[in-house]
């Protein structure tokens, strides 16, 4: 080797590094050493969020009602409408074949007929009067 | 033993067990080498420091499953190159007015510091990139064979014909650059 690559060897081993540089490293150290440290809770955290929001998200959301703009009804077409029911047959008369009912009492015969014999036939009005006369 | 005084190996296998303090340690021992090359091949001191704290903070990761097959600044050295590459990818996709670092502004150190590696760079720039690599490794880092070889992921053979290729390209290449061989 020359003298001269000899000093420039020198020189060359005489570069050191920015002072600066061991600081800044030995901090970025710690900072990775603490987010190490740190990294078990975020997971820990992050995995309870996704539980959430998992169970969040497969809960069914309640339908929208839409929203409808309120008409007022045309009489006319009130008039058509018929209920919504159910067809109903009406009883037929067979339904009530079983139906049992108390005998009618029996028609009461009369002694004799009530018919007036004359205009001036009374009866006991006009005999009572009398009665009162001589009493 | 202080934990300065342990060896590279024993350093990073502290920082496996749990101890942050032998991190920093890692970082003082291998700030200077790292951005030393990264100011080589980046030509910018700025963005060689957050190149080099880039490859730290990559390390403060990749340490801890470090399975000790080559030594720890051949790790390092690996990643410095992938950064400093991924940082020249980037930098190739910029406007060419965008705001640079100017060396001037730079304090005296750093201006000293901008000008050796410019002139480091000038140097290894005429030579391909593997012998670049050898060169920057073998001579300046002062890494043995084997590290070499290691870092660059080749035999140790093929880093001595690459050094030797180099070592011949260059001494024509300083007399060019007016530097006696």
């Amino acid at each position: 080797m020359s003298e001269d690559l000899e000093r420039l060897k020198d020189d060359y081993r005489r570069i050191e590094a920015p002072p600066y540089l061991a600081m800044r490293i030995a901090a970025l150290a710690a900072e990775r050493r603490a987010r190490r440290r740190r990294w078990p809770a975020l997971a820990a955290a992050a995995g309870l969020t996704a539980a959430v929001l998992a169970v969040v998200t497969l809960i069914p959301p309640e339908r929208p009602v839409p929203a409808q703009a309120w008409t007022a009804p045309s009489y006319a077409r009130l008039s058509r409408m018929t209920p919504d029911r159910p067809p109903m047959a009406p009883p037929g008369l067979g339904s009530l074949k079983g139906v049992t009912t108390p005998a009618m009492p029996p028609k009461p015969a009369l002694s004799r007929p009530q018919t007036p014999q004359s205009f001036f036939d009374t009866g006991d009005e006009t005999r009572k009067e009398t009665e009162n006369e001589y009493a | 033993m202080t934990p300065d005084d342990s060896s590279d190996a024993q350093l990073v296998r502290q920082f496996q067990a749990g101890d942050p303090k032998a991190f920093d340690i890692v970082v003082r021992r291998f700030q200077d080498r790292v951005f030393r090359l990264a100011c080589v091949w980046l030509y910018d001191e700025q963005q060689a420091a957050d190149a080099a704290q880039e490859v730290f903070l990559r390390g403060y990761k990749g340490l801890r499953s470090f399975r000790f097959r080559s030594t720890p600044f051949t790790w390092l050295y690996r990643t410095t190159r992938n950064v400093c590459n991924e940082f020249n990818r980037r930098r190739r996709h910029e406007p060419l007015d965008a705001p640079r670092a100017d060396p001037a502004a730079a304090p005296e150190r750093d201006a000293t510091g901008y000008e050796t590696a410019r002139r480091v760079r000038e140097l290894v720039a005429v030579l391909p990139e593997r012998q670049r690599e050898v060169v920057m490794l073998r001579i300046f880092e002062d890494l043995s064979v084997r590290d070499t070889a290691s870092a660059m992921g080749c035999r140790e053979g093929t880093v001595k014909a690459l050094l030797h290729k180099a070592c011949k390209r260059l001494k024509i290449d300083l007399d060019k650059m007016g530097i006696r061989p």
